[in-house]
C-alpha cells in the first residue's frame, strides 16, 4: 500500500489506517528503536508510541514524507527512552536526580535557531553534493543507525569500503562546516 | 567537530533525503498488537500499555465464533488487502494460542521415517473475501477456493501443499475465513507466503515462479481468485532438523529453486 493510500485511511477509517502504517513502517520502526536502545520489549513499546502519536497528529497533518515522518518519531521516543533509562540508573547511583529529566528532554524540542537553521541548510546541500551511493551510506549509518556490516552486506560491499567511505565522507562534512563557519576547531 | 556537534547536524538531514533510503529492518520478534483503537485516545493509551506489554488481548467476537475459541488468544492485525479479478481479499491477521487439542502432527505414519510434532501453540490465518461488484459472497462459497503454502526458495510444477481450513463464516457479503498454519511455524526462518487460489489447482496454469528471484506470481490469463501474502511469522519458533522433516513430508513435490528443471520456469 502506498503512502498516499495510508494517510487516507488514517484519515477515513483510522483502525485499518494503524493497521496499514504497521504492516508497512513496523518492521523498519521496531529495527530502529533496538539499534538505539538493545531491548527488544523497550524498542516494541516505542513503536506502540509512535503509532498512537501518529494517529493523534494525523489529520489534520499530511506529511509529505510518511517514512520520515515516522522514523523521526520513533527514534525521538527511543532517544527519550534512552535518556530516561540512563538517568534512571545514575539516579539510582545518586549522581543526578530524576526530576531534572524533564526539563532536560524537554530542550530536544525546542524551536530552531538561526545557527540551527544554518547548520541544517548546510548538511542538507552537503549532502546532496555527494554522489548517491556515499550520501546513501551515510543516512543510512548515521541517521538510521544501520551496522556497518549490514549496509556492506546491502550494497554488496566489504565491510571495511564501507567504513572507508564513511571516513572520508565525513572528514569531508568535517571540513565544510569548518568553511561555513558552523565549527570551531 | 565533536560527537554532539555531528549527531546535531545528522538530526537535521530533510525529510526528502530520509525518505530515499531503504534501511534493512529485522522481522520482529513478536508482531504488534493492535486493538481497535477507541474513540478517546486516553482509553486507546490506557490499552495499549495493558494489552501491548503482554502480548495478548481479547480476540474481535466474530473471530471468537470462527475460530471456535473463547479468546484470551494474541492476535496480530495485519490488514493487507489485494484485489483482482472480481475479489478483494484481506489478510486480517494471525490468531496464536494454546493448542487445547494436544494432538500431535504425525507423519510418514508407517514407515521408518515416521514422526511427530506437538505445537506449542496453535496458530491461525484469518481472511476476509468479498466481491468488488457488489453482490454477497455465499455459504459453501469457500468450496471453489484453496489455500496453498509457499515456500521461499522451492517451486513446484505440480501442486503446492494445502492449508487446511479451520473455520468460515459469511456476514454481511463477507466471507470470513480461518486457514490453518500450524505446524508451519518451524519454517518460519526460510520466509512462507499463502496463495489463495480458486479449484481445482492445475499449478501450471495458476502460479509460476521467477527463475532467477524465485518471486511467486500468478499467470496472466488465469481468472480466479487470486491473492499471495507473506505470513509474518515468529522466527524463534523456527527448527532446522524438524522443519526439514516437515518440508520433506509435506511439500515433496517442491524443488529448490536451484535445481529445477529449467523448462519449469518455460511459458
Amino acid at each position: 500500500m502506498d503512502d498516499e493510500a495510508i494517510l487516507d485511511l488514517l484519515s477515513s477509517d483510522q483502525n485499518r489506517g494503524l493497521c496499514a502504517l504497521n504492516a508497512k513502517y513496523g518492521q523498519l520502526c521496531h529495527t530502529l528503536a533496538v539499534r538505539i536502545l538493545h531491548n527488544d520489549q523497550d524498542a516494541e513499546e516505542c513503536v506502540n508510541d509512535t503509532l498512537l502519536a501518529v494517529a493523534e497528529r494525523i489529520p489534520p497533518g499530511r506529511p509529505a514524507y510518511l517514512q520520515a515522518y515516522v522514523c523521526r518519531i520513533v527514534k525521538n521516543l527511543a532517544l527519550n527512552r534512552l535518556a530516561y533509562r540512563d538517568a534512571e540508573k545514575r539516579s539510582e547511583r545518586g549522581t543526578v536526580p530524576l526530576s531534572d529529566l524533564e526539563e532536560r528532554l524537554s530542550e530536544t524540542a525546542k524551536p530552531e535557531t538561526g545557527e540551527t537553521q544554518e547548520l541544517k541548510r548546510a548538511i542538507n546541500a552537503f549532502l546532496r553534493a555527494q554522489s548517491e551511493i556515499n550520501r546513501k551510506l551515510f543516512i543510512r549509518r548515521y541517521w538510521y543507525e544501520e551496522p556497518v556490516t549490514e549496509t556492506a552486506k546491502a550494497f554488496g560491499m566489504n565491510p571495511n569500503q564501507v567504513s572507508a567511505r564513511l571516513f572520508r565522507t565525513k572528514e569531508k562534512l568535517r571540513k565544510y562546516l569548518k568553511k561555513e563557519g558552523l565549527i570551531h576547531e | 567537530m565533536n560527537n554532539n556537534e555531528f549527531r546535531q547536524a545528522v538530526d537535521l538531514i530533510d525529510d526528502s533525503l530520509l525518505a530515499d533510503i531503504s534501511p534493512t529492518s529485522k522481522r520482529r520478534a513478536s508482531g504488534l498488537l493492535l486493538k481497535m483503537i477507541p474513540a478517546a485516545a486516553i482509553l486507546f493509551f490506557a490499552l495499549s500499555i495493558a494489552g501491548f506489554a503482554t502480548g495478548v488481548i481479547p480476540l474481535p467476537p466474530y473471530l471468537s465464533k470462527l475460530i471456535g475459541i473463547d479468546g484470551g488468544e494474541k492476535y496480530t492485525i495485519l490488514g493487507e488487502t489485494q484485489t483482482a479479478n472480481g475479489y478483494s481479499v484481506t489478510f486480517e491477521g494471525i490468531v496464536k494460542g494454546e493448542d487445547g487439542s494436544g494432538t500431535p502432527f504425525r507423519y510418514n505414519q508407517g514407515t521408518e521415517e515416521a514422526f511427530e510434532i506437538q505445537p506449542e501453540d496453535s496458530l491461525t490465518a484469518v481472511f476476509t473475501i468479498s466481491r468488488t461488484d457488489g453482490k454477497s459472497m455465499e455459504d459453501g462459497e469457500l468450496a471453489d477456493f484453496d489455500a496453498l503454502l509457499l515456500v521461499d526458495g522451492y517451486v513446484s510444477r505440480t501442486f503446492y501443499p494445502q492449508l487446511p481450513f479451520g473455520g468460515e463464516l459469511t456476514q454481511d457479503g463477507t466471507l470470513h475465513l480461518a486457514v490453518l498454519i500450524n505446524p508451519y511455524e518451524l519454517l518460519a526462518d526460510r520466509g512462507l507466503h499463502i496463495a489463495l487460489v480458486k479449484r481445482p489447482v492445475y499449478i501450471d496454469t495458476v502460479l509460476r515462479a521467477d527463475r532467477e528471484t524465485g518471486e511467486f506470481y500468478f499467470v496472466e490469463d488465469y481468472d480466479g481468485i487470486r491473492a499471495i501474502f507473506e505470513i509474518p511469522l515468529d522466527i524463534s519458533y523456527a527448527d532446522a532438523e524438524k522443519g526439514e522433516k516437515l518440508l520433506k513430508a509435506t511439500a515433496w513435490a517442491l524443488e529448490p529453486l536451484e535445481s529445477a528443471p529449467e523448462d519449469w520456469f518455460e511459458h
